[in-house]
């Protein structure tokens, strides 16, 4: 407490005394966020709110020290990453084929069509309790599910780039003499590329969304688990653990994500902006 | 809504293989004449995709006739089928699909008014606002369903909570597909509208708004998407007191009734097609400037 006033006393007189130093957003950014924790840290302190329903921030603090000390926070990412990497990389492989194959021969997509768009609209959510009976309890209908999210993002994005390449572009390599395999090696899969990231990235919002739906519904373990667990026990500090790690985690693999379609997207114009997750 | 019994588990006058091989033959046998009469209601494309799925539905029926997979796993359609005919007779499925559209459409109302709204004020006003945006990320990073526990916290067990992260679900693709229609105003529109004397005001009415309608559209049918997921996520704990599809598709899971939880499965998958089709509808309403 005492030290997030101080720190709001030392930004504001850095300020005063130079204002290059600290940008006036920085400022009113760091102001904002400074003054947000002394007033949840104040209210529950002189008993406005009760301590059940928002946790002061130090709490959380301690709590999430306390459990990294034990190791319990580490089990609980462990397992919800294997399983977010799973489900997600076995749609990875799945989608983009599929998505190319289909993008390529795209009268073959007709036929699939109304299937493919139920199966679409179908929320993730709602296969679980099937993929619980079938499967068991366990890992696997966690990741049949993440998996069932982040296929139709990825399938629909890659189908969608393979059929919007230039025919003029796939007509220069015919004309050089180049076969099926060369269009589809140097046009079709650079061109679609960017499509694909696109694709990736919203597959991946979805299937958090869904990996912590499925982890609250049914796991014995995962951040997931972790906060229903701890709404239980009436145990807000631990909900926001939770909460607060699974933000970091999704924030540090967009990052990452956004990165890797900069970096794919270096020929095309744009790229890299908002995706509505 | 509340004291909702459970789904019952007679199911009703079962449809027979056979009877129910001959009505899908019988639609699909309408179907094409239709096709022949009004073809660009029901077209060739259209039919192509419909024969898969009859296909699929035809033998899915003859895999659980010949039990080649357990058909307490695999109910066949004859059998989902007559029990929705059952559950919606004694007026069993309707009590769940209110109260499963009550509460995304409440939600998708707050969050349209709430995402727009906060959407121009940190972005068009964004030297008074845009303290806000960097709030709104750190919740926006955090998904839907993680707010579960702390919405039955704040809100109780009820509809409030359930309507809370559905809320959040939606807002979020609102909000930023309204940001985004702001950073799209052309330059020269706004300067028009100041030419000819308007104020601030002025230029968002005239031009703003027209043009992050489209944004707008966008974003709430992506939205529509997570708020179904949400929805589903939110009934599958209970938390609005024992109402809506997916508490029915969790009990009888819990119950090893599948065939219940696949009449709630196609319904969600058909409602969610449904709402689509409804947003959908709005596109091209408001005339753009582009």
């Amino acid at each position: 407490m005492a030290a997030l006033v101080a720190v709001m006393i030392v930004v504001t007189v850095l300020r005063a005394s130079s204002q290059d130093l600290v940008g006036a957003k920085f400022y009113r950014v760091l102001m904002a966020w400074l003054i947000f924790f002394v007033f949840a840290e104040g209210t529950i302190y002189y008993g406005v709110f009760k301590s059940i329903l928002l946790a002061p921030p130090t709490a959380v603090i301690h709590r999430a020290m306390f459990y990294l000390e034990k190791g319990y926070l580490q089990i609980n990412i462990a397992s919800t990453m294997f399983r977010f990497i799973s489900g997600f990389f076995i749609a990875l492989t799945l989608a983009a084929p599929l998505g190319l194959l289909f993008g390529v021969y795209d009268k073959a997509y007709e036929w699939i069509a109304p299937a493919s768009n139920f199966l679409r609209m179908t929320p993730p959510p709602a296969i679980l309790p099937f993929a619980i009976i079938v499967f068991g309890i366990g890992e696997a209908p966690a990741v049949f599910v993440i998996t069932v999210g982040c296929f139709f993002p990825i399938f629909l994005a890659t189908m969608r780039g393979v059929r919007e390449v230039e025919t003029i572009h796939k007509e220069v390599v015919q004309t050089m003499g180049g076969d099926q395999m060369d269009v589809l090696k140097h046009v079709i899969l650079p061109s679609a590329l960017p499509s694909v990231m696109t694709g990736v990235r919203i597959g991946f919002g979805i299937g958090w969304l869904v990996l912590v739906a499925s982890e609250i519904v049914a796991a014995d373990s995962g951040l997931g688990f972790m906060i229903q667990g701890g709404r239980m026990r009436l145990d807000t500090p631990t909900v926001f653990v939770g909460m607060a790690t699974i933000c970091i985690l999704g924030l540090t693999m967009d990052m990452f994500l956004k990165q890797l379609e900069k970096y794919v997207t270096v020929r095309k114009k744009g790229g890299g902006e908002y995706i509505y997750y | 809504m509340h004291g909702t019994v459970f789904p019952p588990l007679e199911i009703g006058e079962v449809l027979s293989t056979v009877h129910f091989l001959e009505i899908l033959s019988a639609i699909f046998l309408i179907l094409t004449v239709l096709n022949r009469l009004l073809p660009h209601i029901v077209s060739a494309s259209l039919m192509k995709g419909l024969a898969v799925l009859g296909g699929i539905i035809v033998s899915w029926e003859l895999i659980s006739f010949y039990e080649i997979i357990n058909p307490v796993l695999l109910p066949p359609p004859s059998r989902v089928v007559s029990l929705m005919a059952h559950l919606w007779s004694i007026g069993f499925l309707q009590t769940q699909i209110y109260s499963t559209v009550y509460k995304i459409t409440y939600a998708f109302t707050l969050a349209l008014v709430s995402g727009v709204t906060i959407g121009i004020m940190i972005s068009y006003f964004s030297n008074t606002f845009s303290f806000l945006e960097s709030f709104l990320n750190a919740i926006r990073v955090v998904p839907a369903p993680a707010w579960l526990a702390l919405a039955i916290l704040w809100f109780g067990i009820g509809h409030a909570s359930a309507i809370f992260i559905i809320w959040l679900g939606i807002f979020f693709p609102i909000l930023l597909s309204a940001v985004a229609g702001v950073a799209k105003v052309e330059q020269v529109q706004v300067e028009t509208v100041l030419t000819f004397g308007g104020d601030k005001y002025d230029v968002l009415l005239e031009v703003v708004l027209p043009v992050i309608y489209h944004h707008v559209l966008t974003g709430a049918r992506i939205g529509i998407g997570i708020g179904w997921i949400t929805v589903v996520t939110a009934e599958l704990v209970s938390v609005s007191a024992n109402s809506g599809l997916g508490w029915m598709i969790n009990d009888s899971r819990i119950l090893l009734d599948i065939t219940t939880v696949m009449v709630g499965m196609f319904l969600i998958g058909f409602l969610g097609i449904v709402s689509d089709a409804i947003i959908n509808r709005f596109e091209g309403l408001v005339p753009g400037w582009d």
